[in-house]
């Protein structure tokens, strides 16, 4: 069959397909549709595919398609559905290309591709209006696609990636014939060199990115960019994120997902002082302890035992979907957990833990007692005084004024710790009011003493949101004496009767602070936002809330039943049975209507010269005749017309051999044509002479 | 057609339309003949690894994002610096074409510059078919009124539609790479299918110079005289029909062709006049008086026959318009003009009859001037029925083409019957045929199958 001139060339479609397979870990698929794509090139096996195949094999990858996003979702990879997508495309896209590699059409129209486009082509049709879609052949969509595909394997950050990449481009150049091999090869060391290039920018943009504290999810961790400072609605998203239901003792109302212990510039962020730089780690693994029922626990605080997992302590169940390396909403006394299926847990120096799941979807069961604190205590002074870096106790330089005045103001200093944190909470509830809308911004032009934000908080608008109250009350804390750190995470405050379980939600994100009581030697909760911030919150869901909720429920619900033992094979079981039952249905109609394709040289395309024989020597002669010969006329058809002559069937037959099927030349028959072309010419004469 | 009534608000909407259409319109002319398809597939690449790239880091996707970049980075300048200066060309054209129908044209190439010429093709460029604004507002594309509120308000689908009626023809690039040394010289052949009757004027070759991987090219004219094809319209099979009035032919005898006969006695020998054919030449005569001289045999009678096109379509019927050359140009390849004559007759601007047949022209003239008729914007029934008649009494018959049925081309058709002329009347039209018409409905869009249903004998109309 000619190739047309978009159709990748032989061998290289298989050959991406292999490198597909490798790059992605998935070689018996790469290697499987390699052969499948490449055998069409040495087997005469075909089927005679019109547009209608060619549409039902679009439909069929995307069905395949919406399956697989479908349980990328399910699987809670909702933010990385469409790589992960993009990575199974040749397996996706395999039965269009199925469709191009063993049909008798070369191309297929663009329309296939859009069911607009193919209604104002039938459209059109009806009317007899001209139809013309563009046509291309799929193997040159099939290829980059699976290339593309390549880009998000899990070997793609080898060495071999942009070679192969490199390789097959090349490939695929040359073999269009666009340029010489050697522009084609400069041209392509230059492109590695640039991707190199880019490649190393790129990364270098990402890096300063993130260390200028941009565009860092989690980056949360070690330190958070509030909104202090900002303008406009603070906006937070109604979905459901985690579900809570209490199985013993009261719900916790604070569940906090990350502390912090520095305040500059609008920004939270966890630091060690100098001196313990080498004493303290980041984050150390959680211990694990397993209690008398058998039950395995992962204890928070390391240097607790039994006491920690007491079966009268309070506990509840824990369900939603978590991101690698982030942070678990925990309560601030939590003592252990149970039963989340992650690869790793670890906690750092105040309180943040952070987890590695195995699944997106988390579930397992947390203890706590209300009574204790898994992080440490306030850093001590060992530079006696030296040291001018106390964390939980320092107040940012630009708030210190603004901060004394409220903590002189209301008398802090001198007040045993309750009492602070009393007047203070009355004092906040009294003064000021909770706003969603924020209008202060960090730097005020055209003002002629500088304030921050935090100040102009304190001292003009008193209205704010979560974060405004939390950072004030930490700050005025410290300036009181009490050492303190920022929590965020979130309240629960949203109960569901029917399910029993409470709900947490995006809009449930909440800031307060957390304070060390010298007495009990632990860190508790205060949270001084007024309370009327709970009731504005619960106005802000749309319409479609509930719906949302059950898709979301089901969703995490399912993920869990599926992974219970037993279940997941029952899934495989069945979809392995629909797939087969498909592929036998699919397969025995492929097998009734196959085709073979016919012997090459019966579709030979004569693209040489004109093959003139002896016959055409009777053109002039004839001419005398019939007139001149018309356009397009076959030479043969033409002097058919000629009356009574003698052998000239025999000599346009052999002139046909000659002229399309000179392979076939056995024995050769020009000697005899060129006898009875001699022979005709003369009786032609004979009757131009003899006509009247 | 008479002009559309429009509201001079909707007018000044579709000026507007037709302004935005126009430039949109030229920008994707000029970037479709530099950019190649697997340009416009590398741009799309482009997008999907930059959306690859901005989601969690990965060497590889910085890299086939950067990769794909530097491809488009190279190709540019690349293309830009690529020249073929001294190209000549000159066309070999057959002499017709039919619409719908690939041809094959042939380009005499010639590398007059010093440089060698490679990995280039060259593109014969069809007239730009963009309408103009008057056909743009005062055109309905068919069944537009179907159409929603939203496609009916933007007319964009008017627009495509009359670019594809617009545009000449299809194809015109050749297949095969152009390799040329200095001073070297090569046919090229390039196909091209014509989507409208008319002559077309070739008139803007290209040599079109990639970048080594294909994905965007350099577009610069060729020096070439520019030469014309007539396209002749779209014939359809017919079958070997007997039109009406042969019978009364056989019994007549007095009406004649204006060519002597070659079948009868030999009555004397005259002087040569154009079109005698050459058989008939008296060699001998021409010896002794040294001015050419025929043979005058017998006066034969050769029957005569009227085609009359309809070239008055109503109100956005164009396309029946097309139908109807398509069917009388059928009908003119289709008559033996052997043995008969056959005048075509229609309006446009002016009475026009073209007779073709017998020691006259051949059928060849007949189609080339159905290539080139056009509609005639004013209905002048009384004018076409005025023609025919004037030939009443040589015609032995008349098959009428039509653009639909109404009442007046029922009157028209009634005219020439009522004067004793024989009427054999096809129309073409959407759908089925109207209640009443009483000849043969050859359906829009299905002229191949309708035409190769017809009967042999058709009906005379009235009888």
């Amino acid at each position: 069959m000619p190739r047309s001139s978009t159709t990748p060339p032989r061998l290289l479609l298989g050959v991406a397909l292999l490198f597909w397979g490798f790059m992605t870990d998935r070689p018996l698929t790469g290697i499987s549709l390699a052969l499948l794509f490449e055998a069409a090139h040495w087997t005469k096996l075909r089927w005679d595919f019109e547009e209608q195949a060619f549409l039902r094999a679009w439909q069929l990858s995307a069905l395949l398609a919406t399956a697989r996003m479908v349980l990328i979702l399910v699987d809670g990879g909702r933010f990385i559905a469409v790589p992960r997508l993009l990575g199974w495309l040749p397996l996706l896209l395999a039965p269009m290309q199925f469709a191009q590699s063993y049909g008798l059409r070369d191309r297929m129209p663009l329309t296939t591709f859009s069911f607009f486009a193919r209604r104002r082509m039938l459209r059109n049709l009806e009317l007899g209006l001209p139809v013309r879609p563009i046509e291309i052949n799929f193997g040159a969509v099939y290829l980059p696609m699976t290339l593309l595909a390549c880009t998000l394997g899990e070997q793609a950050d080898s060495w071999m990636f942009l070679t192969g990449i490199v390789v097959i481009t090349g490939w695929a150049a040359l073999a269009a014939g666009h340029g010489r091999m050697g522009s084609i090869l400069l041209a392509l060391l230059l492109a590695a060199g640039m991707a190199l290039g880019g490649q190393a920018g790129l990364r270098a943009l990402y890096n300063h990115l993130i260390t200028s504290g941009e565009s860092d999810d989690e980056g949360t961790l070690s330190h958070y960019r509030s909104a202090i400072g900002s303008r406009g609605e603070v906006k937070q998203s109604t979905q459901i994120l985690w579900r809570l239901k209490t199985l013993q003792g009261p719900t916790p109302p604070l569940l906090h997902t990350a502390i912090f212990n520095t305040y500059e510039n609008s920004t939270w962020s966890y630091r060690v002082p100098p001196e313990q730089f080498g004493k303290v780690s980041d984050f150390d693994d959680l211990r694990p302890l397993d209690s008398p029922d058998g039950t395995s626990y992962l204890l928070t605080n390391l240097a607790s035992g039994q006491e920690a997992i007491a079966p009268s302590l309070p506990r509840f169940n824990l369900r939603g979907a978590v991101k690698t390396n982030s942070a678990l909403p925990v309560p601030g006394s939590i003592t252990a957990f149970s039963g989340f299926e992650f690869d790793g847990q670890e906690r750092n120096a105040i309180g943040t833990i952070r987890v590695f799941p195995r699944e997106p979807i988390a579930n397992g069961t947390l203890v706590w007692d209300g009574l204790s604190s898994p992080e440490r205590p306030p850093w001590s002074d060992t530079l006696a005084g030296k040291n001018s870096y106390f964390p939980d106790l320092k107040v940012a330089r630009q708030e210190t004024e603004a901060v004394q005045e409220i903590v002189q103001e209301l008398h802090l200093k001198d007040l045993p710790l309750q009492e602070k944190l009393s007047t203070l909470k009355l004092w906040f509830a009294e003064h000021f009011r909770y706003t969603r809308y924020l209008s202060i911004d960090s730097n005020r032009p055209g003002s002629k003493t500088p304030s921050t934000a935090l100040s102009t908080f304190l001292r003009k608008t008193r209205a704010g949101h979560c974060e405004y109250f939390a950072t004030a009350t930490t700050l005025i804390l410290r300036e009181a004496g009490v050492p303190t750190r920022y929590a965020i995470g979130y309240a629960v405050m949203e109960y569901d009767r029917r399910r029993e379980e409470s709900v947490i939600r995006g809009l449930h994100g909440h800031a307060w602070c957390r304070v060390w009581d010298e007495a009990h030697q632990r860190w508790f909760d205060f949270d001084t936002t007024p309370p009327s911030w709970v009731e504005m919150e619960r106005q802000k869901t749309p319409w479609y809330q509930g719906l949302q909720d059950w898709v979301q429920r089901q969703r995490e619900d399912f993920f869990l039943w599926r992974n219970q033992p037993g279940n997941g094979l029952m899934i495989g079981g069945i979809m392995t049975g629909i797939g087969v039952i498909g592929a036998l249905f699919i397969g025995r109609k492929l097998w009734r209507s196959r085709r073979q394709l016919r012997e090459t040289h019966s579709t030979y395309r004569w693209d040489g010269p004109v093959i003139r024989t002896p016959l055409n020597e009777l053109e002039t002669p004839a001419a005398k005749l019939l007139g001149p010969r018309p356009t397009g006329t076959p030479l043969g058809l033409w002097l058919g017309r000629l009356p009574d002559l003698e052998g000239l069937g025999e000599a346009i037959d052999l002139h046909q051999r000659l002229r399309f099927d000179p392979e076939s030349e056995r024995p050769p028959s020009e000697p005899r044509l060129t006898e009875l072309v001699k022979q005709l010419r003369a009786a032609i004469l004979e009757k131009v002479r003899n006509r009247p | 057609m008479s002009a559309l009534r429009t509201s001079p608000r909707r007018e000044r909407t579709e000026r507007g339309l037709h302004r935005t259409y126009w430039r949109g319109t030229g920008l994707n002319f000029f970037f479709a003949r530099r950019i190649r398809p697997a340009g416009i597939g590398l741009l799309v690449l482009l997008i999907v690894t930059s959306m690859i790239g901005v989601g969690p880091p990965k060497d590889s996707a910085y890299q086939i994002f950067s990769f794909t970049l530097a491809l488009i980075v190279i190709a540019v300048p690349w293309v830009l610096f690529r020249r073929a200066k001294g190209l000549k060309a000159r066309r070999l054209l057959p002499r017709y074409a039919t619409v719908g129908e690939e041809v094959r044209c042939t380009l005499h190439v010639t590398n007059h510059g010093p440089k060698s010429i490679v990995a280039a093709w060259l593109s014969e460029t069809p007239p730009d078919p963009r309408p103009p604004v008057e056909l743009f507002i005062n055109t309905r594309e068919p069944d537009e009124e179907t159409r929603n509120a939203y496609d009916r308000y933007f007319a964009f689908y008017r627009w495509r539609w009359l670019l594809e009626r617009r545009r000449l023809y299809e194809g015109g690039k050749s297949d095969r790479p152009l390799e040329l040394k200095p001073g070297d010289s090569t046919d090229v052949t390039i196909e091209l299918t014509p989507n409208r009757r008319g002559v077309v004027r070739l008139d803007d070759l290209r040599v079109l110079l990639p970048d080594p991987f294909g994905l965007f090219q350099r577009c610069s004219p060729v020096e070439a005289p520019p030469a014309t094809l007539t396209v002749l319209p779209m014939r359809h099979r017919v079958p070997r029909i007997e039109l009406p009035g042969s019978a009364r032919f056989q019994i007549g005898g007095e009406v004649s062709s204006n060519a002597i006969g070659t079948s009868g006695e030999f009555v004397g020998l005259r002087e040569y006049r154009p079109g005698d054919p050459l058989r008939q030449i008296h060699w001998k005569s021409w010896a002794r008086t040294g001015r050419p001289i025929v043979k005058e045999l017998e006066n034969t009678f050769f029957p005569r026959y009227g085609l009359v096109l309809d070239t008055f379509p109503d109100e956005g019927d164009d396309h029946l318009f097309e139908d109807a050359v398509s069917i009388a140009a059928s009908f003119a390849a289709t008559i033996d003009t052997r043995e008969s004559l056959l005048d075509l007759m229609f309006i446009k601007d002016k009475a026009h009859t073209v007779t073709v047949g017998r020691g006259l022209a051949r059928t060849e003239v007949l189609l080339e001037v159905l290539a080139g008729v056009e509609a005639e914007r004013i209905v002048r029934f009384d004018t076409l029925s005025k023609l025919v008649l004037r030939h009443r009494e040589e015609l032995t018959s008349c098959l009428i083409v039509l653009c639909g049925w109404s009442d007046e081309r029922s009157e028209f058709v009634g005219s020439l019957t009522r004067r004793g002329l024989a009427c054999s009347v096809l129309a073409t039209g959407n759908g089925p045929a109207p209640d009443g018409f009483p000849g043969y409905w050859i359906e829009s869009g299905q002229l191949a199958r309708d035409l190769g249903g017809l009967p042999v004998r058709l009906r005379e109309v009235g009888r």
